[in-house]
Protein backbone atom coordinates (compact mmCIF):
# COMPACT_ATOMS: atom_id res chain seq x y z
CA UNK A 1 0.00 0.00 0.00
CA UNK A 2 0.99 3.28 -0.67
CA UNK A 3 1.52 6.04 1.83
CA UNK A 4 -0.70 8.97 0.12
CA UNK A 5 -2.16 12.05 2.13
CA UNK A 6 -4.63 11.73 -1.30
CA UNK A 7 -7.30 9.35 -1.20
CA UNK A 8 -8.67 8.06 -5.14
CA UNK A 9 -12.43 7.29 -5.51
CA UNK A 10 -13.62 5.51 -9.01
CA UNK A 11 -16.70 7.48 -9.67
CA UNK A 12 -19.73 5.21 -10.99
CA UNK A 13 -22.63 7.98 -10.96
CA UNK A 14 -23.38 8.14 -14.87
CA UNK A 15 -24.66 11.27 -14.53
CA UNK A 16 -21.18 12.43 -13.36
CA UNK A 17 -19.48 10.85 -15.91
CA UNK A 18 -21.87 12.48 -18.82
CA UNK A 19 -20.83 15.66 -17.27
CA UNK A 20 -17.34 15.50 -17.36
CA UNK A 21 -16.62 13.66 -20.67
CA UNK A 22 -18.99 17.10 -21.71
CA UNK A 23 -16.90 19.39 -20.01
CA UNK A 24 -13.88 18.05 -21.24
CA UNK A 25 -14.48 18.34 -24.58
CA UNK A 26 -15.23 22.03 -24.58
CA UNK A 27 -11.72 22.31 -22.48
CA UNK A 28 -9.94 19.99 -24.93
CA UNK A 29 -11.26 22.34 -27.83
CA UNK A 30 -9.99 25.34 -26.12
CA UNK A 31 -6.77 23.94 -25.46
CA UNK A 32 -5.95 22.97 -28.59
CA UNK A 33 -7.05 25.91 -29.67
CA UNK A 34 -4.20 27.76 -27.52
CA UNK A 35 -1.86 25.33 -29.08
CA UNK A 36 -2.26 26.35 -32.58
CA UNK A 37 -2.64 30.52 -31.97
CA UNK A 38 0.72 30.70 -29.57
CA UNK A 39 2.64 32.55 -32.41
CA UNK A 40 -0.33 35.02 -32.71
CA UNK A 41 -0.65 35.77 -29.05
CA UNK A 42 2.92 36.40 -28.82
CA UNK A 43 4.83 38.54 -28.03
CA UNK A 44 1.95 40.59 -26.57
CA UNK A 45 0.92 38.55 -23.83
CA UNK A 46 4.14 38.11 -22.19
CA UNK A 47 3.73 39.55 -18.76
CA UNK A 48 -0.04 38.82 -18.86
CA UNK A 49 -2.99 37.07 -17.57
CA UNK A 50 -4.62 34.67 -20.65
CA UNK A 51 -7.38 33.19 -20.63
CA UNK A 52 -9.25 31.45 -23.24
CA UNK A 53 -12.71 30.54 -23.33
CA UNK A 54 -14.85 30.01 -26.81
CA UNK A 55 -11.48 29.48 -28.25
CA UNK A 56 -10.49 32.83 -28.05
CA UNK A 57 -7.97 34.84 -26.11
CA UNK A 58 -8.78 37.17 -23.22
CA UNK A 59 -5.94 38.94 -22.53
CA UNK A 60 -5.27 41.34 -19.19
CA UNK A 61 -2.85 42.39 -16.62
CA UNK A 62 -4.41 40.78 -13.96
CA UNK A 63 -6.07 37.67 -13.40
CA UNK A 64 -9.51 39.21 -12.57
CA UNK A 65 -9.83 41.45 -15.59
CA UNK A 66 -9.27 38.68 -17.91
CA UNK A 67 -11.95 36.49 -16.30
CA UNK A 68 -13.98 38.93 -16.24
CA UNK A 69 -13.49 39.34 -20.16
CA UNK A 70 -13.86 35.85 -21.09
CA UNK A 71 -16.72 35.15 -18.99
CA UNK A 72 -18.56 38.44 -20.77
CA UNK A 73 -17.87 36.99 -23.60
CA UNK A 74 -18.36 33.66 -23.49
CA UNK A 75 -20.30 32.59 -20.09
CA UNK A 76 -21.45 29.49 -20.57
CA UNK A 77 -18.46 27.99 -21.84
CA UNK A 78 -17.49 25.53 -18.86
CA UNK A 79 -14.14 24.88 -20.67
CA UNK A 80 -12.39 27.55 -20.40
CA UNK A 81 -9.01 28.15 -18.51
CA UNK A 82 -6.07 30.63 -18.54
CA UNK A 83 -3.12 30.92 -17.23
CA UNK A 84 0.35 33.84 -16.36
CA UNK A 85 2.55 34.12 -19.00
CA UNK A 86 5.86 33.90 -17.77
CA UNK A 87 7.33 37.85 -19.12
CA UNK A 88 10.57 36.06 -20.11
CA UNK A 89 11.62 32.81 -22.09
CA UNK A 90 14.35 31.08 -19.73
CA UNK A 91 14.56 27.40 -18.68
CA UNK A 92 12.10 26.27 -16.39
CA UNK A 93 12.84 24.01 -13.24
CA UNK A 94 9.55 23.11 -12.04
CA UNK A 95 10.95 20.48 -9.97
CA UNK A 96 12.32 21.54 -7.05
CA UNK A 97 9.65 22.44 -5.00
CA UNK A 98 9.61 20.12 -2.05
CA UNK A 99 8.55 19.82 1.21
CA UNK A 100 10.60 21.38 4.04
CA UNK A 101 10.97 19.48 7.57
CA UNK A 102 10.75 20.99 10.51
CA UNK A 103 13.66 23.22 11.39
CA UNK B 1 -7.65 2.76 -14.87
CA UNK B 2 -5.05 4.52 -16.96
CA UNK B 3 -5.50 8.50 -17.72
CA UNK B 4 -3.89 9.69 -21.11
CA UNK B 5 -2.26 12.80 -20.58
CA UNK B 6 -0.30 14.72 -23.26
CA UNK B 7 2.80 16.16 -24.41
CA UNK B 8 1.70 20.09 -24.58
CA UNK B 9 3.68 23.11 -26.40
CA UNK B 10 4.14 26.01 -23.95
CA UNK B 11 4.34 29.84 -24.53
CA UNK B 12 8.33 29.25 -24.63
CA UNK B 13 7.59 26.76 -27.46
CA UNK B 14 9.07 23.67 -25.16
CA UNK B 15 6.81 21.07 -24.66
CA UNK B 16 5.81 19.51 -21.28
CA UNK B 17 4.20 16.59 -20.01
CA UNK B 18 0.67 17.31 -18.66
CA UNK B 19 -2.33 16.20 -17.58
CA UNK B 20 -6.00 18.52 -17.77
CA UNK B 21 -7.99 18.23 -14.91
CA UNK B 22 -10.83 19.85 -13.32
CA UNK B 23 -11.26 20.89 -9.51
CA UNK B 24 -14.17 21.29 -7.30
CA UNK B 25 -14.73 24.92 -6.36
CA UNK B 26 -15.83 26.20 -3.24
CA UNK B 27 -19.02 26.62 -5.03
CA UNK B 28 -19.27 23.14 -5.92
CA UNK B 29 -18.41 24.28 -9.79
CA UNK B 30 -15.43 22.43 -11.10
CA UNK B 31 -12.56 24.53 -12.55
CA UNK B 32 -10.39 23.42 -15.92
CA UNK B 33 -6.55 23.53 -15.01
CA UNK B 34 -3.56 22.05 -17.04
CA UNK B 35 -1.25 20.70 -14.31
CA UNK B 36 2.23 19.72 -15.31
CA UNK B 37 3.32 15.94 -14.45
CA UNK B 38 6.08 16.63 -11.61
CA UNK B 39 7.51 13.59 -10.50
CA UNK B 40 10.53 16.14 -8.74
CA UNK B 41 7.83 17.72 -6.78
CA UNK B 42 7.04 16.06 -3.38
CA UNK B 43 3.40 18.08 -3.22
CA UNK B 44 0.28 19.23 -5.87
CA UNK B 45 0.62 22.30 -6.08
CA UNK B 46 -2.47 24.50 -7.54
CA UNK B 47 -1.18 28.01 -9.62
CA UNK B 48 -2.22 31.41 -7.69
CA UNK B 49 -4.87 31.80 -10.36
CA UNK B 50 -6.41 28.37 -9.90
CA UNK B 51 -6.65 29.18 -6.07
CA UNK B 52 -8.78 32.31 -6.95
CA UNK B 53 -10.81 30.65 -9.19
CA UNK B 54 -11.80 28.04 -6.85
CA UNK B 55 -13.22 30.68 -4.02
CA UNK B 56 -12.00 28.89 -0.91
CA UNK B 57 -11.06 30.80 2.16
CA UNK B 58 -7.43 30.94 2.06
CA UNK B 59 -5.82 28.96 5.15
CA UNK B 60 -2.43 29.39 5.93
CA UNK B 61 -0.29 26.29 5.67
CA UNK B 62 1.54 25.02 8.19
CA UNK B 63 5.17 25.59 8.62
CA UNK B 64 5.54 22.02 7.84
CA UNK B 65 4.49 22.47 4.46
CA UNK B 66 6.28 26.05 3.55
CA UNK B 67 7.05 25.08 -0.22
CA UNK B 68 10.63 26.21 -1.39
CA UNK B 69 11.42 26.14 -5.07
CA UNK B 70 15.17 26.81 -6.68
CA UNK B 71 14.75 30.28 -6.13
CA UNK B 72 13.90 30.50 -2.42
CA UNK B 73 10.67 30.24 -0.58
CA UNK B 74 7.02 30.54 -1.62
CA UNK B 75 4.29 31.73 -0.27
CA UNK B 76 1.22 29.07 -0.28
CA UNK B 77 -1.84 27.78 1.59
CA UNK B 78 -3.53 24.95 1.70
CA UNK B 79 -6.68 23.75 0.12
CA UNK B 80 -8.97 21.02 1.10
CA UNK B 81 -11.18 19.78 -2.33
CA UNK B 82 -11.13 17.36 -5.01
CA UNK B 83 -8.97 16.97 -8.26
CA UNK B 84 -10.93 15.35 -10.92
CA UNK B 85 -9.07 12.99 -13.48
CA UNK B 86 -11.30 11.54 -16.14
CA UNK B 87 -9.94 8.10 -17.22
CA UNK B 88 -9.33 7.13 -21.23
CA UNK B 89 -12.61 4.81 -21.03
CA UNK B 90 -14.46 8.12 -20.16
CA UNK B 91 -14.53 7.09 -16.33
CA UNK B 92 -13.92 9.40 -13.87
CA UNK B 93 -11.32 9.37 -10.62
CA UNK B 94 -11.86 11.77 -8.00
CA UNK B 95 -8.48 12.84 -5.51
CA UNK B 96 -9.70 13.97 -2.44
CA UNK B 97 -7.36 15.45 0.02
CA UNK B 98 -5.36 18.65 1.21
CA UNK B 99 -3.25 20.59 -2.47
CA UNK B 100 -0.83 23.23 -1.01
CA UNK B 101 -1.63 26.70 -3.53
CA UNK B 102 0.93 29.36 -4.51
CA UNK B 103 -1.01 32.80 -3.62
CA UNK B 104 1.24 35.23 -6.01
CA UNK B 105 0.03 34.81 -9.37
CA UNK B 106 3.64 35.60 -10.69
CA UNK B 107 5.25 32.34 -9.21
CA UNK B 108 4.07 29.72 -11.46
CA UNK B 109 2.25 29.44 -14.96
CA UNK B 110 1.08 25.87 -14.36
CA UNK B 111 -0.75 24.07 -11.35
CA UNK B 112 1.98 21.07 -10.81
CA UNK B 113 1.17 17.28 -10.02
CA UNK B 114 3.48 15.93 -7.54
CA UNK B 115 4.14 13.07 -6.10
CA UNK B 116 1.68 13.02 -3.14
CA UNK B 117 -0.49 12.43 -6.21
CA UNK B 118 1.59 10.27 -8.51
CA UNK B 119 2.44 8.00 -6.14
CA UNK B 120 -0.49 6.39 -6.29
CA UNK B 121 0.45 5.48 -10.09
CA UNK B 122 2.90 3.88 -12.83
CA UNK B 123 3.58 7.28 -14.28
CA UNK B 124 4.75 6.76 -18.18
CA UNK B 125 6.72 9.78 -19.86
CA UNK B 126 8.12 9.18 -22.84
CA UNK B 127 8.66 12.14 -25.14
CA UNK B 128 9.74 9.47 -27.63
CA UNK B 129 6.47 7.65 -28.26
CA UNK B 130 4.27 11.17 -26.67
CA UNK B 131 2.84 9.13 -24.07
CA UNK B 132 2.27 10.54 -20.83
CA UNK B 133 0.09 7.52 -18.99
CA UNK B 134 -1.03 7.42 -15.03
CA UNK B 135 -1.54 4.02 -15.01
CA UNK B 136 -3.11 1.89 -11.53
CA UNK B 137 -5.37 -1.19 -11.01
CA UNK B 138 -6.27 -3.07 -13.80
CA UNK B 139 -3.77 -1.45 -15.85
CA UNK B 140 0.18 -2.41 -15.59
CA UNK B 141 3.25 -1.72 -17.97
CA UNK B 142 5.83 -4.83 -19.21
CA UNK B 143 9.15 -3.65 -19.79
CA UNK B 144 10.11 -5.70 -23.24
CA UNK B 145 13.78 -6.09 -25.28
CA UNK B 146 12.82 -4.59 -29.21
Amino acid sequence: MIDSPIIMEEVTDPAVIARARAQDERFKRNSDWLQAHWADLLPQVRGKHLVVAGQEAFIADTLEEASAMAQAAHPDDDGSFGQYVFPNVWPRIYAHRWRMVDA
Amino acid sequence: MRIVGEWLMRDDGVTRPVVRAKVVAASGTLEREIFLVDSGADRTVFSARLLWKLGFPMTPGPESSILQGIGGVCDSVEVKTVVELTRDDGGVVHLRGEFAAFTNPTESDLSILGRDVLNLFDVILSRRRSEVLLLASNHQYRVEPV
